[in-house]
């Protein structure tokens, strides 16, 4: 009888703590990803103050301005998690393309306010890089949680999924930018 | 950045003379202080000698006293012949090889860096006395740089004795060039560590980092997980690996409220005249490659980064 206890006190024991365990890798991804959608809107913010100030100069990157509108859009309406970081990695990629063209613009590439802007959506995307990393990080703790033995148990139990990573774009043109801004 | 080669040659330029100098007038200083140990030991020869001739019966331990007293004497002569030359030797040699570096740096070898600033850099060090030398203040590349050699003493009852723990370092000061609130702290290796932080509510959580050879070396604690990465980017992180190698010490980095703190250990006193003579060029080599490792430090961080100002 006693051991019976014994084995069933160790075995609550072992539950709680894989349960716990479980609830703060979980709680650590979503405790990040609020801290990401802090500063994906500040870039979204950032982005009607660039237009104003840009758009109507740089007629021929019309493609670009209406791309960064739209996914800026879809991304503030998102509901959904991985699809609102997928979008905004899409994002990232004509941004850059703007901020690299301004460079063609001498007439901008003089205006205070455009500097301004420029350095703000800088530091931004560093800070979005630091982010993604973070978040990647608890996504690959969290995931490595609910696949490994004995915590997979638990979780499929709880009904916890495995996340996708924030992917980069695919082109990270920041460091010429911020050559740019250097010069 | 200044190579060993060109201090070489600046050392037999501008500074062997000068040292050469010194070393002759501090041989002139240890025959007169000779001449005081001989008169010392023949008085005390004399004094134990008339000891013996009244109390026979302890001849062997008046020998062994004298022996002892001689020993101790020999010393104690020996070290106020060099010790008027030990701030000599500063101004003579650390003084040039700071100047070498860059002549724009001040170097004060009484002096350390403030107990207040030690204390803001947060580095836990529980310490009953605080004290240090060679501070060396300047400016490179637009950053303002400080840092000198500290040591900290704590004592400790444990079990009727009383036990000292000594810290040694070099402690170095810069501004840091990324907006921050927050803070994060930089650590050796510690397995320990990592276990309590993990388990324990602390404020500063382990961070682990995705450069295998910088998490190989460094544990990283940071007061939010994004701010760890937002300061330790992949060059960043390369960057200190390279400080790392240069210093080859222990070596602790806090970067608080737009500072960055680094603390490196070291099991002696640095700097110092340690040797017989003050012309030697193995000790100067060496003094001069941590004295330009610690120089350089903001030059490898790159702190001048400063392109998003305060």
């Amino acid at each position: 009888m006693k051991i019976i206890i014994i084995t069933l006190a160790i075995l609550i024991i072992a539950i709680v703590m894989m349960y716990n365990f479980l609830v703060r890798k979980k709680n650590q991804v979503d405790n990040i990803y609020s801290n990401v959608e802090v500063i994906l809107k500040k870039r979204y913010d950032l982005l009607p103050n660039l237009f104003r100030v840009t758009e109507a100069i740089m007629k021929h990157e019309r493609a670009l301005f209406s791309e960064v509108a739209s996914l800026r859009s879809e991304a503030l309406n998102a509901k959904d998690t991985d699809l609102k970081l997928k979008l905004d990695s899409k994002l990232s990629n004509p941004l850059n393309g703007i901020l690299v063209a301004i460079e063609n613009y001498p007439e901008l590439k003089s205006n205070k306010n455009v500097l301004h802007l420029q350095a703000s959506l800088v530091e931004i995307e560093e800070q979005i890089s630091a982010a993604r990393r973070a978040y990647n990080q608890s996504v690959t703790d969290y995931n490595n949680a609910i696949e490994m033995i004995p915590t997979n148990i638990l979780a499929k139990f709880l009904g916890y999924k495995q996340r996708d990573l924030y992917q980069a774009p695919s082109v990270i043109l920041t460091t010429q930018a911020k050559d740019l801004l250097k010069k | 950045m200044k190579t060993i080669e060109e201090f070489e040659e600046f050392y037999n330029e501008k500074i062997k003379e000068n040292l050469q100098t010194k070393d002759k007038e501090k041989i002139a200083k240890e025959k007169t202080y000779k001449i005081y140990f001989y008169i010392f030991v023949a008085i005390l020869g004399l004094f134990f000698a008339t000891l013996s001739v009244f109390h026979f019966e302890y001849t062997a331990l008046f020998i062994i006293s004298f022996l002892f007293i001689s020993f101790i004497g020999k010393h104690f002569f020996k070290s106020l012949a060099k010790k008027p030359f030990l701030p000599i030797y500063k101004e003579a040699l650390i003084k040039e090889i700071v100047g070498f570096i860059d002549e724009k740096l001040e170097y004060f070898p009484e002096k350390h860096i403030s107990k207040d600033i030690f204390d803001k850099s947060s580095f836990n060090t529980v310490y009953d006395t605080y004290t240090g030398d060679d501070l060396v203040v300047g400016n490179i590349n637009g950053v303002d740089i400080e840092f000198s050699e500290i040591k900290t003493e704590r004592e400790e009852q444990k079990d009727d004795k009383k036990v000292t723990y000594v810290f040694h370092g070099v402690f170095f000061v810069a501004n840091f060039y990324k907006n921050m609130e927050g803070s994060v702290k930089i650590s050796p290796n510690n397995a320990l560590r990592t276990f309590f932080s993990s388990i324990l509510n602390v404020k500063h959580k382990k961070a682990n980092m995705d450069l295998p050879e910088f998490e190989k070396h460094f544990d990283v604690y940071a007061s939010d997980q994004i701010l760890a990465r937002y300061i330790l980017s992949h060059s960043f992180m390369e960057r200190v690996m390279v400080v790392y190698k240069n210093l080859k010490r222990p070596l602790f980095i806090n970067i608080i409220d737009g500072k960055i703190y680094i603390l490196a250990k070291y099991d002696t006193t640095l700097f110092e005249f340690v040797g017989d003579k003050m012309d030697d060029i193995k000790i100067a080599k060496e003094y001069f490659y941590i004295m330009s490792s610690f120089i350089n430090i903001a030059e490898i961080l790159k702190l001048d980064l400063d392109i998003f100002k305060k």
